[in-house]
């Protein structure tokens, strides 16, 4: 564990010594911004929710995720501090933990900077605050914040190249989301519709997000998590 | 002490390492020898752990490399070639995160980390990032980083390649001071390192070993071929040059190199080296004056390309013919 601590230490006190935290931090808020008040029609409405703020995280993830998780890995191969790395007296389940807990960790501090918000509705609504969907929304938030932290790691771990790494990462996520939605499950026949909107990531963030946690969402939510960190020690075992 | 054995290690279907076996005892500075491409790189990869072989067994102080290899990765330090490190990392920053990634407790780093600073010449540079740093410094925070655990074993790969002949000199006095208390494995092509920090020499050449030993025995083995003289005598006719020469006894083959006015070079091979004697003998007889006479040392560097090309000694083909 001291290792893993050790490991993901180090590469989130890394964010902020180059631009990535700063752009990444300004970035989201700026996008989740943007769909908490435009989006979601706010001045007019005075909705008491954070629905289309949380309707929007799984669009605005697709392009901030990759872009934390792309140098994880390539750069350690491009500069090849993934020799030393990995001759280290770590297992490689326990680099990619760190790496992973690193890049989690800076989706949180965004998701907690996002804190004006929810005050923003309970000052302003005009019918009262129903907090249970604006904190299950927060902790599906943190589950799909995860889930693409994992998928976009993988996608760092196969190549050298940051570019390739971030639309790899893009790519998936936006293929694991996009299958739920009525666009794409809605062409198949329904048995098949219903197993894509199974595996789709922003299906199971809609449940949440309405203030229901339901185990299923979070076993759900932990299988993804759980295959996209054994792929990535899969990949990186393989040099 | 390193135990390897039978290690082979292919890329498709390029054999990279074949049937490696060789031992290195406590103490020892043991450079491996061998032109681009040759398996140095993927042998040191393989005992590091960092690449698994395809067959083999490697033996790091007692333990299995592939079975226990984060017990076999705690005794060795390893510095691979170009001496990769986190740039946006400050130089003392990086030496305590390598410390603390390899388990050292606050106390121990602290102590460790300043006394790296103090054996590789950092104190100048603490207040840099690595990225900052010139080529011959980023090679001192590697080397730092890799030792300071205080391994039994340092396996650094090209450790000099690409400094000025002035880092040359700094790096190789470091590993020589630190040669003294570690077993050390450093891969190069560079003859003159071998024979300036190594106690002994493996010369590998596409993926099997062609020599083994001390770099001084390496250029006697080499020689017991024969002896080779540079001579230089006036007033002698060519013809009869050589025919004198060569009835000497113990002189194998005699060759004219060239004339210049009435100087004539030859190049005698003879059993030993007492052969010069003979030579000497033979040129008062004949009333030429001797204006040199030289036995040519055989270098490392000729051992070597005699191994690798087997141009001359086909030392190298030799062996593969043997097996």
């Amino acid at each position: 564990m001291n290792a893993v601590l050790c490991v993901a230490g180090k590469e989130f006190k890394t964010y902020f010594k180059t631009p990535v935290a700063y752009v990444f931090l300004v970035v989201f808020l700026a996008l989740n911004g943007w769909a908490f008040f435009f989006l979601g029609n706010f001045f007019e409405q005075r909705a008491a929710t954070l629905r289309d703020m949380f309707g929007f995280l799984p669009w605005s993830f697709l392009f901030v995720v990759p872009a934390v998780c792309m140098k994880m890995w390539a750069e350690e191969r491009k500069i090849g501090t993934f020799e030393t790395l990995l001759t280290m007296p770590l297992s490689e389940a326990q680099i990619v933990l760190g790496k992973f807990f690193a890049a989690f960790g800076l989706i949180a501090v965004a998701l907690a900077l996002t804190f004006p918000l929810p005050v923003i509705v309970g000052m302003t609504s005009a019918a009262s605050v129903d907090f249970g969907p604006i904190v299950g929304g927060y902790i599906g938030a943190l589950f799909l914040g995860a889930a693409y932290v994992a998928i976009c790691l993988f996608a760092s771990a196969i190549t050298e190249s940051q570019i390739v790494a971030f639309i790899l990462g893009a790519f998936l996520a936006f293929a694991l989301a996009l299958i739920g939605s009525q666009s794409v499950a809605g062409i198949f026949p329904s048995a098949i519709g219903e197993f894509l909107q199974l595996l789709s990531l922003q299906t199971h963030f809609m449940n949440i997000e309405r203030g229901v946690v339901d185990s299923r969402d979070v076993i759900y939510y932990l299988s993804v998590l759980t295959f996209f960190l054994m792929l990535n020690v899969a990949a990186v075992k393989r040099r | 002490m390193i135990r390897v054995s039978r290690l082979r290690k292919t890329f498709g279907s390029t054999v990279a390492v074949n049937d490696i076996s060789f031992e290195v005892k406590e103490g020892e500075v043991v450079g491996l020898l061998g032109p681009n491409g040759a398996g140095k790189s993927t042998t040191m990869r393989m005992l590091t752990t960092f690449l698994d072989p395809d067959a083999g067994e490697i033996e790091i102080a007692g333990y299995d490399a592939l079975d226990q290899p984060i017990e076999a990765r705690r005794r060795i330090g390893y510095l691979p070639e170009s001496a990769p490190l986190y740039e946006e990392l400050g130089v003392l920053e990086s030496l305590h995160y390598t410390a603390k990634i390899r388990g050292l407790d606050a106390a121990t780093r602290n102590r460790r980390v300043d006394e790296m600073v103090e054996a590789c010449g950092l104190g100048s540079v603490t207040h840099k990032f690595i990225g900052q740093l010139s080529k011959g410094y980023r090679q001192r925070v590697g080397l730092a980083q890799s030792i300071v655990h205080d391994p039994a074993f340092l396996i650094l790969d090209e450790p000099t390649t690409g400094l000025d002949p002035n880092q040359i000199k700094e790096i190789r006095a470091l590993i020589t001071k630190l040669g003294a208390k570690k077993t050390i494995i450093l891969s190069t092509h560079i003859m003159q390192e071998v024979q300036a920090v190594c106690s002994r020499a493996l010369i590998i050449n596409k993926g099997t070993i062609v020599a083994d030993g001390r770099p001084d025995q390496l250029v006697t083995q080499s020689s017991t071929k024969g002896c080779r003289f540079s001579l230089t005598v006036r007033g002698a006719v060519r013809e009869r040059a050589t025919a004198a020469f060569s009835k000497a006894d113990g002189v194998r083959s005699v060759v004219v190199e060239g004339e210049v006015g009435d100087l004539l070079h030859l190049t005698a091979v003879g059993a030993n080296d007492g052969v010069a004697d003979e030579l000497f003998r033979t040129a008062v007889r004949e009333q030429w004056v001797l204006r040199e006479l030289r036995l040519e040392r055989a270098s490392l560097e000729d051992v070597f390309t005699q191994l690798t090309i087997g141009a001359t000694g086909n030392a190298g083909t030799k062996k593969e013919n043997d097996a």
